[in-house]
C-alpha cells in the first residue's frame, strides 16, 4: 500500500506510519477509560455475589447474537484494509458498507434489549447491577455509533479515491471496539 | 507493508493566510501554544484573585474583602474550590505542558509541525469552551462547586448534600472537556515526539524538555482514564439518580477518592515534569555546562513515571482505608522521593565549576530547585501515616503542596518565559524587570507559605472560613501569622504587575532578539526569531546531543545540534 | 496466493473470524454449565483468547514493532495497580463496615 504522508511530515523515525502511531496512543486512553470501568464493575460484582440473579435477566441469546455480528463486521472491515492494500478500493468500500451495517443490526438488538429489560422493569436505577449495565453498553453504544460515523467518512472517502490509508485506522479502531464486547459479554450476560 | 512516499510539500508551509487561519483558527504549533499560554495566564489572574480573596477572609474574618465583599461559608468553600482547579487545570496545566510543549517540542525535535495539526487546533478549542463553562459555573443559580478541588462524594453526589447543583454539574462537565483536550495533546506530543524527529535525532539525541513533556503526557494519558470512567458514574449519581457512590445502596464513596488519587498523585508529575524540563534546559545554557547525567535524568524520570501510579493512598491515610494500605503506600511514597532526588542532585551536579551567569531564567530555574526542595522535603511527612494523621487536612499540607506546585508551575514557567521569549516573540525582555520579578515572587513566596507550616502546625485546619470559630486560632502568635501570610500573598501578587510590564513593555519596545541570544545547542535556536509556519527552511540533520557545551578544543564554548563538526 | 498474503502482514481472516465464532459458541454453551467457579475461568479464558486473536491478527499487534505493543501492556499495567489498590476497600473492607 501506498500513502500519502501529510505535507508538514517529511520523516518518519519509526517504521510505523504517523497516523497509525496515533490511532494506537488514542486506543491506549480508551484502554484505561473502558478498563478502569471494568475493573470497577468487577470490584462490585466480586463484593456483590447476589448480582448474579440479576444478571440472568439479561438476554444471553442477543448479546450472543450481537458478538457474532461485531466479530463479523471486523472480519469485513479487516478484509477491507486488506482490499485496500491489494489497490481494489471498490472492493473496500463495499465491505466498509458490510461493517456499517453489522453496526446498525448491532445497535438494533441492543434498542430491542433495552425496550425488553425497560418494560420487565429493570430501569438505570434499580440497582447497582442494572447502573452498571446500562453505563457499561450505553457507553460501548456509543463508541459503535462513534465508529461508524469515523467508518462512513472513510467510506465516502474511499469512494473517491481518496485517503484509503484510513481504511486501516478506522478498522483498528473497530476492532477495539469488538474487543471491548468481547469482555462485556461474558461479564454482564454469561455469568449469572 | 507500507512504503511511504513523500508527497510533493509546500517546504514552508509560509503561504499567505486569512486573519481567521492565522490567529483564531491555526494550525500552527507555535501560535496554538501561544493560545494555551495566554489562556493559561488569563485565568492565572482569576485565581491569583480568588487566593486574595481567601487571604483576606482568613486574616480578617467577616471584614468585607475590598473588590469582593463578604465572603460567606458556602461562598468561602467555592472560592477555595475554584481557586484549586483553576491553578491545577486551567493554568499549569495549560501554561507547562500545552503552552511549553506546543511551542518546544517540533522546534526542538526539528519537526515542521505536530503530528495532528487539526487535533492540535480543536484540543485548543475544547479547552477554550472548558474555559467558558468554568467562569460561566461562578454565576449560576446556587453559585459554583464548593465540594474542594478533588470534589468527593457525598458532597458532589447529590445536591442536597452541598446545596449546589447546577454548579457542580458544570464543574464535572468543565474538567471532562478540558481532560479531553488534554488527551488529544497528550497523544500529539506523543506521536510527534516519537515518530517525526529530524533526520540524525535518535531518541537519547532529544533535549530533556522534550524527554519531560513526553513522560508527562504518557503519565496523564495513564492515569486519566480510570478518573473519567469515575466522573461519567458520578454525573449519573447526580443526574439518573443511580447509587454508585451511595453506601445505603450498595456503592462506595471511597471509590471515588481511589479513583481521584490514581489521577491526582501522577497528576503532580504531570505538572512537575515539564518544569524540571524547562529547569534541564536553561541550567547548561547558564551555566555553560554540559547537563550532569542526561541519561541518569531520562531513567530517573521513567522510574518516577512508573512509581507515581503506586503511590496514590497516601493522601486518603485518614479517610478510613483499609489500614494494611497504609504501609505499603507508604513505602512507595518515600521510594518516590529517590529517582526526583536523584534528578535534583543532576541538576545541582550541573552548575559545579560552572561559569555562571544569573541572569533572570536561571535565576527562576535556581529559585524552583531552592523552593521545591522544601516542598520536596515536607512531603516526606505527609507520606509517613505517624505524621500525616497529625498534619493531614491542615495547613501544613497547603503550605506543602504550594511549595512544591509554585517553583514547578511558575517558577519553571517563569524561567522558560524569559529564556524562550525571544524565540517566540523576537523580542528581548527587560533584565532590570525580570530581577526585580524574581526578587518579589522568591521573597513573598516564602513569606506567603513559611507561615502557613507554622500555622498547620498549630491546627490550622484546611477548609475553614474563620478560624476565630477555633478556640487555638484565637491567640495573638495566630493572628499574626495569619497577617503575615496574608501580606506575603498581597506582595507576591503586587509582584506580577513586573511580569505583565515586562511583558507589554518588551513586546512593543524590546530589542530585536537574533536567532540564538543565549548561545545554546539545541535546534529550535537555529531558526528564526519567531520561527515562520513550518518552522525549518529545510530539515536539520542532528549530528550530536543536545548538551555540549564548553568542549574542549573549541574556540566557541557552544556547539549546536545540526552544526558541522 | 496464501503464503504470500501472510508475508505481506495479511494472515487468513476467515479463518480466524471461524475461530473466534467457535470460542463464542463453546462459551455461549458453558454458560450453561453448573460448576460456577470451572465456568467462570474457562468463560473468562476463552474471553481472553478472542481478545488476543482479535488483537493480534486483525488489528496486527502481532507485526507491529514491540513498543506498540508497550503502549497497550503499560495500559493494562496500570489497571492492575489500580485494581489491586481497590480491593481491600472496595470488595472486603466496606462491605464490612456498611451493611447493604
Ligand atoms: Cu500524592
Amino acid at each position: 500500500m501506498q500513502y500519502a504522508r501529510a505535507a508538514h511530515i517529511e520523516h518518519e523515525s519509526t517504521e510505523v506510519p504517523t497516523g497509525r502511531l496515533g490511532m494506537w496512543w488514542f486506543l491506549a486512553s480508551e484502554i484505561v477509560i473502558f478498563g478502569g470501568l471494568i475493573t470497577i464493575y468487577v470490584l462490585f460484582r466480586w463484593r456483590h455475589p447476589e448480582w448474579g440473579a440479576e444478571s440472568s435477566h439479561t438476554i444471553n441469546a442477543a448479546g450472543g447474537f450481537n458478538t457474532l455480528v461485531l466479530l463479523t463486521s471486523s472480519l469485513t472491515v479487516v478484509l477491507a484494509h486488506k482490499a485496500v492494500s491489494e489497490g481494489k478500493l471498490g472492493e473496500a468500500a463495499r465491505l466498509l458498507g458490510f461493517t456499517l451495517l453489522g453496526g446498525a443490526v448491532f445497535l438494533c438488538v441492543k434498542v430491542f434489549e433495552y425496550t425488553h429489560e425497560i418494560r420487565e422493569g429493570f430501569l438505570p436505577a434499580r440497582s447497582l447491577f442494572w447502573s452498571f449495565y446500562y453505563t457499561m453498553t450505553g457507553l460501548h453504544a456509543l463508541h459503535v455509533l462513534g465508529g461508524m460515523v469515523a467508518i462512513a467518512c472513510v467510506l465516502v472517502a474511499v469512494r473517491r479515491g481518496k485517503i484509503p490509508h484510513r481504511v486501516e485506522y478506522v478498522g483498528i479502531y473497530w476492532h477495539f471496539v469488538d474487543v471491548v464486547w468481547i469482555f462485556l459479554f461474558p461479564l454482564l450476560y454469561l455469568t449469572s | 507493508m507500507t512504503h511511504p512516499v513523500p508527497a510533493s510539500h509546500d517546504a514552508s508551509l509560509a503561504h499567505a493566510q486569512s486573519f481567521w487561519r492565522t490567529w483564531v483558527f491555526s494550525t500552527d504549533h507555535k501560535t496554538i501554544a501561544k493560545q494555551y499560554m495566554f489562556t493559561g495566564l488569563a485565568l492565572a489572574l482569576v485565581g491569583g484573585f480568588l487566593a486574595y480573596v481567601i487571604r483576606m477572609q482568613l486574616a480578617s474574618p467577616g471584614r468585607p474583602v475590598p473588590g469582593y465583599g463578604a465572603v460567606g461559608p458556602g461562598q468561602y468553600n467555592a472560592v477555595v474550590t475554584l481557586h484549586g482547579t483553576i491553578m491545577i487545570f486551567w493554568v499549569a496545566m495549560p501554561i507547562l505542558l500545552a503552552g511549553l510543549g506546543n511551542f518546544l517540542i517540533p522546534l526542538m525535535i526539528g519537526a515542521r509541525d505536530m503530528a495532528f495539526p487539526r487535533l492540535n487546533m480543536l484540543s485548543y478549542w475544547i479547552f477554550f469552551i472548558s474555559t467558558v463553562i468554568l467562569l460561566v459555573s461562578f454565576f449560576v443559580p446556587g453559585g459554583a462547586a464548593a465540594g474542594g478541588w478533588t470534589t468527593y462524594p457525598p458532597l458532589s453526589d447529590r445536591a442536597i448534600n452541598s446545596g449546589v447543583d447546577l454548579g457542580v454539574t458544570l464543574w464535572i462537565l468543565a474538567v471532562a472537556l478540558e481532560f479531553a483536550a488534554f488527551l488529544m495533546g497528550g497523544i500529539n506530543f506523543i506521536v510527534t515526539a516519537i515518530n517525526n524527529r529530524a533526520p540524525g535525532m535518535r531518541l537519547f539525541d532529544m533535549p530533556l524538555m522534550v524527554w519531560m513533556e513526553v513522560a508527562a503526557s504518557i503519565i496523564f494519558l495513564f492515569s486519566v482514564g480510570p478518573l473519567i470512567a469515575g466522573a461519567v458514574l458520578l454525573l449519573l449519581d447526580r443526574t439518573a439518580n443511580t447509587g454508585f457512590y451511595d453506601p445505603a445502596r450498595g456503592g462506595d464513596p471511597l471509590l471515588f477518592q481511589h479513583l481521584f488519587w490514581f489521577f491526582g498523585h501522577p497528576e503532580v508529575y504531570v505538572i512537575l515534569l515539564p518544569g524540571f524540563g524547562a529547569v534541564a534546559e536553561i541550567l547548561p545554557v547558564f551555566a555553560r555546562k554540559p547537563v550532569f547525567g542526561y541519561r541518569m535524568i531520562v531513567y530517573s524520570t521513567i522510574v518516577t513515571g512508573v512509581l507515581s501510579f503506586i503511590v496514590w493512598a497516601h493522601h486518603q491515610f485518614v479517610a478510613g482505608i483499609d489500614p494494611r494500605l497504609a504501609t505499603p503506600f507508604s513505602i512507595t511514597t518515600i521510594l518516590i522521593s529517590v529517582p526526583i532526588g536523584i534528578t535534583l542532585f543532576a541538576f545541582i551536579a550541573t552548575l559545579w565549576r560552572g561559569s555562571i551567569t544569573l541572569q533572570t531564567p536561571m535565576l527562576f530555574a535556581l529559585g524552583m530547585i531552592a523552593v521545591f526542595l522544601l516542598g520536596g522535603v515536607t512531603g516526606i511527612h505527609n507520606g509517613v501515616p505517624a505524621t500525616d494523621i497529625y498534619i493531614h487536612d491542615t495547613y501544613f499540607v497547603v503550605a506543602h503542596f504550594h511549595y512544591a506546585l509554585i517553583p514547578s508551575v511558575f517558577f519553571a514557567f517563569f524561567a522558560a518565559f524569559y529564556y524562550w521569549f525571544p524565540k517566540m516573540f523576537g523580542r528581548r525582555t527587560n533584565e532590570w524587570l525580570g530581577q526585580l520579578h524574581f526578587w518579589g515572587t522568591f521573597v513573598f513566596m516564602n513569606v506567603t507559605f513559611f507561615s502557613m507550616f507554622l500555622l498547620g502546625l498549630m491546627g490550622h485546619h484546611r477548609r475553614i472560613s474563620n478560624p476565630h470559630f477555633f478556640e487555638a486560632l484565637r491567640t495573638p502568635e495566630a493572628d499574626r501569622l495569619q497577617w503575615i501570610a496574608t501580606i506575603g500573598a498581597l506582595g507576591l501578587l503586587a509582584a506580577q504587575i513586573a511580569l505583565i510590564a515586562n511583558l507589554i513593555l518588551s513586546l512593543t519596545r524590546g530589542v530585536r532578539a537574533e536567532r540564538n541570544p543565549w548561545r545554546a545547542n539545541t535546534l529550535e535556536w537555529t531558526v528564526e526569531s519567531p520561527p515562520p509556519h513550518g518552522n525549518f527552511a529545510t530539515l536539520p540533520l542532528v549530528r550530536r546531543g543536545p548538551y555540549e557545551y564548553s568542549a574542549p578544543g573549541r574556540s566557541e564554548d557552544y556547539l549546536p545540534q545540526d552544526a558541522p563538526a | 496466493m496464501v503464503a504470500s498474503d501472510v508475508e505481506a502482514g495479511h494472515p487468513n481472516y476467515v479463518a480466524i473470524w471461524g475461530i473466534l465464532v467457535a470460542a463464542l459458541i463453546v462459551s455461549l454453551l458453558m454458560a450453561g454449565m453448573k460448576l460456577p467457579v470451572v465456568t467462570l475461568v474457562l468463560i473468562f479464558s476463552v474471553a481472553i483468547v478472542k481478545a488476543w486473536l482479535v488483537a493480534a491478527y486483525f488489528m496486527h499487534l502481532k507485526y507491529e514493532p514491540f513498543f506498540v505493543l508497550l503502549v497497550v501492556f503499560a495500559g493494562l499495567a496500570c489497571l492492575y495497580f489500580l485494581f489491586v489498590g481497590l480491593v481491600p476497600d472496595v470488595v472486603f473492607h466496606a462491605a464490612s463496615a456498611v451493611g447493604p
